[in-house]
């Protein structure tokens, strides 16, 4: 009876898809262990950013629902991430150019 | 009794009275948790801002002194935040399924992963402190340079503020398993207007130890309130939760997973430079 009051709770992600998710996970923090033993120079940082990023994608967009929220709360993730990237930017412009 | 209160709530329903019940707003909740976790995400990015500078002055440095750190450790606590940030998605799809059962054993089981990453954090900082290397020590001071002292502040600094969420996390899960654990009730509430449908009755039975008091007494004009709550049968194997938890279960879950991310982010800056 009360179940009418609560409105639509929406998305009920199935647990396979969850599992799915740590098997890929669990995958990328192998991959970023064994990249990391790799001596790439200076690219070693963007690859280990890049895989931490896409683990951190998969997180947002599966286990915390983004993928099945709506659009406004994606863009309010990226406007986010955003603020983040150009302060680190407007840091860097400074710090780059010291003595 | 049970007939009179059916009439009652007939009547109630009739005339479109909607009981007195709490206003929610699922939507509201949800957003202004991610406003919330947008404040975490500054938090976290600005001390990931002071790393990214002084790695970009110090790169040797901090690939020295990481090699302080075990990567296995390093790993094992990845591995156990993952697996926790799985069973907390999954509780919560449980919960929205009226799983009881499942939604308070993978909480619980979340919690369980907390405490182990706590264990393994606190197994790695005690061996430094064992080893004279935490801030301000003797053999930062004398064996190692700006640098790496640098990276061993930024080091504690980060996952010490990384491992408080790990603890708030846990409590917040445990509020959280909590709340699910309990049984569904429904609330009917009968008060000024709709309590007249219920003058002339009397009070059958009383279930709480307060309310026995009221058993025979008869709804009159003394009476201001009438709250009828009903408990499903605790008998019934289905053992639903109660979906009116899912936004509770939901936001909670959703903290757990920014102290996932944050980790994420955390392990192959401080533990794979090497």
């Amino acid at each position: 009876m009360n179940e009418e009051h609560h409105g639509d709770h929406g998305h009920v992600v199935p647990y396979g898809t969850f599992a799915l998710v740590w098997l890929g996970l669990v995958i990328l923090t192998g991959t970023t262990v064994v990249a990391a033993g790799i001596d790439l120079g200076k690219t070693n940082v963007l690859v280990a950013l890049a895989i931490a990023t896409a683990k951190v994608t998969l997180v947002g967009f599966f286990f915390m629902h983004l993928k099945y929220e709506p659009r406004m709360l994606r863009i309010m993730v990226l406007i986010s991430v955003f603020v983040l990237a150009v302060i680190l930017s407007l840091t860097f412009l400074d710090t780059f150019y010291r003595p | 009794m049970n007939r009179t209160m059916e009439e009652a709530r007939e009547k109630v329903r009739e005339r479109a009275l909607h009981p007195v019940h709490e206003h929610r707003d699922y939507t509201g909740a949800k957003v202004g948790m991610w406003l919330f976790l947008f404040t975490e995400m500054l938090l976290f990015g600005g001390m990931f801002l002071l790393y990214a500078v002084y790695r970009t002055n110090f790169p040797t440095e901090f690939h020295f002194m990481a090699k302080e750190l075990d990567v296995t450790l390093g790993c094992v606590n990845t591995l156990v935040l993952l697996t926790s940030s799985m069973t907390a998605a999954m509780s919560l799809t449980a919960v929205q399924r009226g799983s009881r059962r499942a939604a308070v054993w993978l909480l619980l089981f979340t919690i369980a992963c907390a405490g182990a990453f706590l264990v393994i954090k606190y197994f790695e900082w005690t061996a430094k402190f064992h080893h004279g290397l935490y801030p301000g020590s003797e053999v930062m001071k004398t064996q190692h340079v700006e640098g790496e002292r640098i990276f061993l502040i930024l080091y504690f600094m980060m996952t010490g503020m990384h491992g408080l969420h790990v603890v708030v996390g846990g409590i917040i899960l445990a509020v959280v398993a909590g709340q699910v654990a309990k049984r569904p009730f429904e609330v009917v509430r009968f008060g000024s207007h709709q309590l007249q449908h219920l003058r002339g009755g009397h009070v059958l039975a009383a279930g709480s130890v307060n309310g026995a008091k009221w058993e025979g007494h008869p709804i009159d004009e003394s009476v201001d309130e009438v709250e009828v709550r009903t408990t499903y049968d605790p008998e019934s194997k289905r053992g639903k939760a109660d979906r009116r938890y899912a936004t509770l279960a939901e936001n909670g879950a959703l903290y757990w997973h920014i102290v996932d991310a944050i980790w994420i982010f955390l392990f192959p800056l401080f533990y794979l430079i090497t």
